[in-house]
């Protein structure tokens, strides 16, 4: 492009149109979420707890209860306002619905909540079976059925079972959610990794409910852990499970988490291209003496302890870092590497090395980390620490699981009841924590920002922040009333996925409860690029940005941290810079591209490039309508004609207006073939163009020739401001018309 | 068809003289010239009326004599009714209309006016000046609504057609808006109007005469097929 071109267009007034409209909306659908158990035994009941994520809006969810053998009981529709939780209680809906099911020995199955949203991921879910009068409850999280493992290819539920004392009870539950039969293998493994195997068949919704202790006796296993394993050859996104251990005597329970394998996805799916190694994390092991704000009885202490179980057949190197926190100041601790032989189990004491790690015993809470070089889930690991009566303490599974946010559920403070939560930076660079807590049925929020450094870990306590009046980012303290909300997490690092949200229910009857198995919610569908679009002039820039809708809220968000190359196909026409500017550089369209490994629905990495067309203009000049025409007065005898007024328009190559006033275009008719008016010569003309990018403009032809039926074509080539279009228009003259580009 | 029986030539003393009395708008002119690369040369002149007034804003264009074809603009005069334009080498019809006053376009075989005075000019290798063009008879401006006669809703797009009341053969296209309305400028003598549209029959011609500049509504209803 000659320089003197360039400058005068850089002279016009500065227009870019940017295609404002976005994609739009993907249109609600049905959705399901699958929670794999529920019970209404004699003694117990199970609440059902149904948080609506959703930026705004309600979500009318209803819950449908599988008995053991898949029949459905459909209970009343609840309808949650956004970012509100709510409770169904299953005994009281059975006494409504199905009383013969109410009460009774074998009442159980799993649950299925349905519901017409956008995303799956817009509900969090939860049953938490609970025996009335003991303070014994599992929280059951709720999955969409396809999210954690993708397809319906092999994968399995991993586990690691416990006997920590004589006389527990406990359960091992596997639920089918689909339609289909389900034949899998059952795998009970000892502490050095020996096993065995048994065949399951789940009929279609069918949940099976053993105990893990008489599998033990009946495969000869000893021992007081080892692994559990179910592996299914297909289908293995319908496959959920949970495993719970307690004992109404010593007032004990404990929930085991079954971690969802798949073992198609890598390192880099999990954990990001830059991941070295697979790192899991549990963020809140309460070491030997409790934190004060969790008000256990005086004199209380707790054993810290780990259990780390190989998933595969081959040996695995760990290492094992605790990040401690206490009165005493913050440190760290490394224990010993660990190898772990295939299928084998190793719990640590934690509680009995605190000292010869150097870990103050007044220390309270430890970040724990398990690195090693193997795959996502080749390992899985619980952290527990309980009292010597098994009466206080917890259960967490290690996660290495990261979201865009997290979309949490209820948190309640009054008398019995607090919540504390600890926001870990599991990354290496410092990250921008905001976590809103969302009260007085969702319509009032708490925001609180802090910038967290990598390892290190913000800590709430609600109950601190109303008693204290704390005020957020923006002045606002929570209200002495308030005795529950929800709350969010986000990240506001851009392309960052460092957080992780842990929060643990402190219980007057129930003890302690960690939850940290809340959603993570990632851009799930609809990237595209704002604008969809760019019509640029040449030297104008336009400002790129990929957007997506999130999973859990449905909200459309900036997401293009997640891409890290930017570029254009044709750079000759435009560029694109690595922060998203187009600009464009001459007359022509070519597609901007944005590349990057992005976190996408189910939080997993993968390749994804957006595009977006790009034209640089103007790159036409064409009629937009048809003031008048006629025959034409040709002032010469023996001569007739035709004549056309229109408007002409300029306009980018999508056919938009090339909106500026003041410009000249001119233009230059060169008669072709056919020539049967007998036309000579090239006309030209230049026409100053209004607002809209439009002028009025007179077509005509006058010939010996006419009246006839004879044809002369021709073509017009325009510039603008000294510019050449590239489009060339094609005219078509005759005796009683004239055709423009086929118009 | 009217055209000034002599051209005017730019060493013509009498036409400098007059040219030089001009007030001369230079504006983004478009303009149309023949063939050729030749170099461009201004055309300075005067629009009137048939009493010689002068013309304010009018608009002059210039056409090629000869068998042709192409596109033009038209150059806005000056409120004294002077106007300039550039123009390549080569003989011209230099026109002139305002139809918001009344004249109509002269480009139609329907505006065709024996009054009106529209000039030959050969641009050679000098500046042309001192052109005179006299716009014709004042006709009127046609507006009017096309809508479906039942609902009373405006047709888009519907064709009307001016033609001359006694030779049929001069007429007008001219097409309703996204609001049904259209627009003409007619010359003084009168004019058939009539109105089509797909999916409706034909609406009865209707005669209509304007003169001196005058605007009159008329609306078209059309019955569906």
């Amino acid at each position: 492009m000659p320089t003197l071109q360039r400058a005068l267009v850089s002279a016009l007034a500065t227009v870019f149109a940017v295609s404002a409209a976005y994609a739009e909306k993907p249109s609600p659908k049905p959705q399901e979420v699958f929670a794999s158990y529920w019970t209404s035994e004699p003694g117990w009941d199970t609440e059902l707890q149904l948080k609506n994520n959703l930026a705004s809006g309600p979500l009318t969810v209803t819950p449908f209860l599988r008995v053991a053998s898949g029949e459905e009981i459909a209970l009343d529709p609840v309808t949650v306002p956004s970012n509100v939780s709510v409770s169904v209680w299953v005994n009281e809906q059975l006494l409504k619905h199905s009383p013969a099911v109410l009460n009774v020995p074998d009442s159980y199955g799993s649950v299925v909540f349905r519901f017409t949203s956008l995303s799956a991921m817009n509900l969090y879910a939860t049953a938490v079976p609970l025996l009335h009068g003991e303070p014994i409850a599992f929280p059951v999280s709720a999955h969409p059925a396809s999210q954690s493992l993708r397809g319906n290819g092999p994968g399995s539920l991993e586990g690691i079972w416990w006997q920590p004392r004589a006389g527990l009870n406990d359960l091992l539950v596997i639920s089918n959610s689909s339609e289909k039969k389900i034949s899998g293998t059952l795998s009970l493994f000892n502490a050095s990794g020996n096993r065995w195997n048994e065949v399951l068949i789940l009929a279609p919704r069918q949940t099976l409910r053993m105990a893990t202790s008489d599998l033990l006796q009946k495969a000869g296993l000893s021992g007081t852990y080892g692994g559990v394993s179910f592996q299914v050859s297909s289908s293995a996104s319908a496959v959920d499970g949970v495993h719970f251990i307690y004992s109404e005597e010593a007032k004990f329970s404990a929930s085991l988490e079954m971690l969802r394998r798949d073992p198609s996805l890598t390192l880099r799916q999990r954990a990001g291209k830059d991941a070295k190694q697979w790192t899991m994390q549990a963020p809140m092991l309460a070491l030997r003496t409790p934190d004060p704000a969790v008000g256990l009885p005086t004199g209380t202490f707790m054993q810290p302890t780990i259990f780390v179980r190989n998933t595969t057949a081959k040996y695995i190197a760990a290492s094992i870092t605790l990040n401690w926190r206490g009165p005493s100041g913050k440190g760290e601790a490394k224990l010993t590497e660990l190898r772990l032989a295939p299928f084998a189990t190793q719990q640590l004491q934690i509680g009995a090395m605190q000292k010869d790690l150097g870990v103050p015993d007044s220390a309270h809470w430890a970040l724990v980390s398990l690195t090693a070089d193997a795959l996502p889930d080749d390992l899985v690991a619980i952290a527990s620490s309980r009292d010597s009566s098994g009466r206080y303490g917890t259960e967490s599974r290690f996660t290495g699981a990261l979201g865009d946010h997290f979309a949490g559920g209820e948190w309640q403070v009054d008398a019995d009841h607090n919540e504390i939560a600890a926001i870990t930076n599991t990354g290496t660079k410092p990250a921008d924590a905001l976590l809103t807590l969302h009260y007085d049925n969702g319509e009032k929020k708490y925001e609180m920002q802090q910038t967290i450094q990598p390892g290190d870990q913000m800590w709430v306590n609600f109950a601190q922040l109303i008693r204290n009046r704390v005020p957020d980012r923006k002045g606002n303290i929570l209200p002495v009333g308030v005795d529950s909300a929800t709350y969010d997490l986000r990240d506001l690092t851009p392309g960052s996925h460092s957080l992780m949200a842990t929060g643990m229910a402190v219980d007057g009857m129930l003890g302690l409860r960690v939850h940290h198995n809340y959603p993570e919610c990632c851009p799930s569908e609809d990237l595209g690029w704002v604008p969809d679009d760019f019509d640029l002039s040449i030297d104008d820039t336009g400002l790129g940005e990929v957007w997506a809708m999130d999973s859990c809220t449905g909200a459309y968000g900036n997401i293009s941290g997640e891409f890290d190359d930017w570029g254009s196909d044709d750079s000759a026409i435009a560029t694109v810079s690595n922060s998203g500017k187009v600009t464009g550089v001459a007359a022509g369209t070519t597609t901007a591209t944005a590349s990057g490994d992005v976190m996408v629905d189910g939080c997993i990495f993968e390749p994804v490039q957006e595009y977006a067309p790009v034209a640089v203009g103007p790159y036409q000049v064409e009629p937009i309508n048809t003031a008048s025409q006629g025959p034409a007065d040709c002032s010469i005898k023996g001569q007739a004609g035709w004549v056309r007024n229109v408007t002409n328009q300029v306009q980018y190559v999508d056919g938009s207006p090339y909106a500026v006033s003041g410009l000249t275009a001119a233009d230059q008719i060169t008669t072709t073939t056919p020539n049967q008016l007998g036309i000579s010569g090239a006309q030209v003309g230049s026409y100053p163009t209004t607002g809209d990018g439009s002028f009025p403009d007179t077509y005509y032809v006058c010939s010996a020739s006419c009246p006839g039926s004879g044809k002369t074509g021709a073509l017009q080539n325009w510039t603008v401001s000294g510019i050449p279009l590239p489009h060339v228009n094609a005219i078509t003259y005759q005796c009683t018309s004239i055709l423009i580009d086929g118009y | 068809m009217t055209e000034m029986s002599s051209t005017i030539a730019p060493d013509n003393p009498l036409t400098r003289m007059f040219a030089a009395l001009l007030i001369v708008v230079v504006c983004c002119a478009p303009s149309v010239v023949a063939s050729g690369q030749a170099e461009e040369h201004s055309v300075a002149g005067v629009v009137t009326g048939i009493d010689g007034s002068e013309a304010p804003r009018a608009c002059v264009s210039a056409r090629p004599v000869g068998p042709s074809a192409g596109n033009m603009g038209c150059t806005e005069a000056d409120e004294h009714g002077a106007f300039t334009m550039r123009l390549r080498p080569g003989e011209y019809i230099m026109r002139a209309k305002d139809e918001a006053e009344g004249y109509p376009d002269p480009n139609f075989l329907l505006s065709t006016d024996p009054s009106a005075k529209f000039p030959r000019v050969v641009i050679g290798q000098s500046d042309v000046s001192g052109v005179r063009v006299v716009l014709g008879a004042r006709g009127g401006v046609l507006e009017g609504r096309v809508r479906d006669k039942a609902t009373g809703l405006p047709i888009v797009g519907a064709k009307v057609t001016i033609s001359d009341a006694r030779a049929p053969a001069a007429y007008v296209e001219v097409f309703s808006n996204k609001d049904g309305a259209f627009q003409f400028t007619v010359p003084a003598r009168p004019v058939i109007v009539s109105a089509a549209a797909t999916s409706y029959e034909k609406g009865r011609p209707e005669e209509v005469a304007l003169s001196g500049g005058r605007h009159v509504s008329i609306e078209i209803n059309l019955g569906a097929r």
